[in-house]
């Protein structure tokens, strides 16, 4: 009944596509959060970063409410598929991505982007050209945590997306499924290992991220 | 996250008084972990007494006075933490199979007739759809249908019974476990599955939500107890068996039979 291979298929599944979706969106908070000042800057923050601290379950819990059958969202079919996973592992990776970003924004000098745009250079292509790639080992790191969290998430996925076999059953929700079975000793011990050096890989990964933008940052000083 | 930036370097005037703020929230927090007290009573329940053990504590504490406390799960997960040697005094399992287990290893202890409630498995659906369409074609019309995990008790009895009904494998792609059988209960009753399996206490913790549209049959899956036990490590021995007595008692009957379940 419990497959632990397909289990870390899904989990990779899960986590790449959490990672990829987030991109586009921690980029631009957090270039938003680091360099612009608005109304509602905080509230937007705050709303952004809940999922860090709310417990997995209450964001679960308000996924659900928002994608649910009687959910605004509804429509959308979401909850119990595999898209639900991805909701759940996206929305509590997301402030990890956010925050990483921010600072990798806010590590950039902005005398460059003035003097890009100064000279002529629009200011998307020197978002492009100069900013972006400034940051981009900083987000990179951002990426690494949240699929890494992504690969740990439980409390919100158990309520969206249910616990499927071969559809939403990922490494946590196997290791769980399997602890309350007397034979599931085996796979057990199987997947924390793989849990424990997907772990490794992704911090060793995290700390090279980290290393590399600390490096391109002294180097255009 | 990564350090991009030097930190602002703080002032050793703030720091200090920072540090000590720091510390005795600490200590605050670390003494509030262990505190001297005598180890309360401990009531270690399974998931679908939730609402009932609570009752039945209060109503035993008139007798026999003095701070409980209890923690819910599922059966599986109580007998491991007991096994494991976890603080506890009563142990209330959903089956006899984990009440035995811990039995059998001299972790309990318990008289003759240990079984205190029984309780029964419903089919339930949203309260606005219809009810009397019957077993199988409830279950063939729902697009998913909502069990609790293959490993906790709620589970197992619903897979005995729907196997039973000759309706297991026709079913079995529409399945979505719910960690628990609450969690099942939330799905069907904010209409996100069409259709669930939990207990009859379960349904009538939110009969306004669910409807009950069929009770399974004991004989589908075998009669559904829950067993009383004194952890042998406990604490509370003496206290423990007279819970036990309590259980039998016609006020905790009285108590049982308004949750639904049924006292034995």
């Amino acid at each position: 009944m419990v497959d632990p291979a397909t289990a870390i298929r899904l989990s990779l599944i899960v986590g790449l596509l959490a990672t990829c979706l987030g991109f586009p969106v921690a980029v631009a908070a957090g270039w938003l959060l680091a360099r612009r000042h608005f109304v509602g800057k905080t509230a937007l923050s705050t709303l952004l970063l809940a999922p860090l601290v709310l417990p997995p379950v209450v964001t679960g819990l308000l996924l659900l409410k928002a994608f649910g059958a009687r959910g605004p969202l509804g429509g959308l079919d979401v909850p119990f598929t595999l898209t639900a996973a991805v909701l759940a592992a996206f929305t509590v990776g997301l402030p990890l991505y956010i925050m990483a970003a921010r600072s990798a924004f806010e590590a950039v000098d902005p005398h460059y982007e003035e003097v890009s745009v100064s000279l002529g250079v629009s200011p998307w292509a020197t978002f492009r050209r100069i900013t972006l790639p400034l940051a981009l080992p900083g987000i990179l790191a951002g990426a690494v945590l949240t699929f890494a969290r992504a690969l740990g998430e439980f409390g919100a996925t158990t309520v969206l997306a249910g616990n499927i076999e071969g559809e939403t059953r990922t490494m946590a929700l196997a290791v769980y499924t399997l602890l309350e079975m007397p034979e599931g000793e085996e796979g057990i011990t199987f997947l924390a290992w793989v849990s424990i050096a997907i772990a490794f890989v992704a911090l060793a990964g995290y700390e090279l991220t980290v290393r590399w933008q600390r490096r391109r940052l002294e180097t255009r000083r | 996250m990564p350090a991009l930036q030097p930190a602002p370097s703080v002032p050793g005037t703030v720091l200090g008084p920072l540090t000590l703020i720091a510390l005795s929230l600490c200590w605050g927090a670390a003494s509030l972990g262990c505190g001297g007290e005598p180890a309360p009573f401990r009531i270690l329940a399974a998931s679908s007494l939730t609402e009932v053990v609570p009752e039945l504590t209060t109503a035993f504490s008139i007798a026999v006075p003095g701070a409980v406390q209890y923690s819910f799960a599922g059966t599986n997960r109580l007998a491991r933490q007991i096994e494991e040697g976890a603080p506890a005094d009563v142990f209330l399992s959903a089956n006899t199979r984990w009440d035995e287990y811990l039995l059998e290893r001299g972790l309990t202890q318990n008289g003759q007739d240990h079984v205190f409630a029984e309780n029964h498995l419903v089919l339930i659906v949203p309260s606005d759809a219809p009810t009397d369409a019957g077993l199988a074609e409830i279950l063939r019309s729902s697009r998913r249908i909502g069990l609790a995990g293959e490993s906790v008790p709620a589970g197992q009895y619903a897979d005995l019974a729907l196997t039973e009904a000759g309706l297991l494998e026709e079913v079995r792609p529409k399945v979505v476990r719910g960690d628990n059988v609450s969690l099942v209960l939330h799905w069907v009753a904010t209409g996100e599955l069409g259709a669930g399996i939990v207990y009859q206490t379960d349904a009538r913790r939110r009969a306004g939500e669910v409807s009950i549209a069929h009770t399974f049959d004991v004989a589908a899956h075998g009669p559904i107890e829950y067993t009383a036990a004194v952890v042998t490590e406990a604490h509370h021995l003496d206290r423990g068996r007279a819970f036990l007595d309590f259980l039998r008692s016609d006020e905790a009957h009285e108590v049982l039979l308004r949750h639904g379940f049924s006292p034995r």
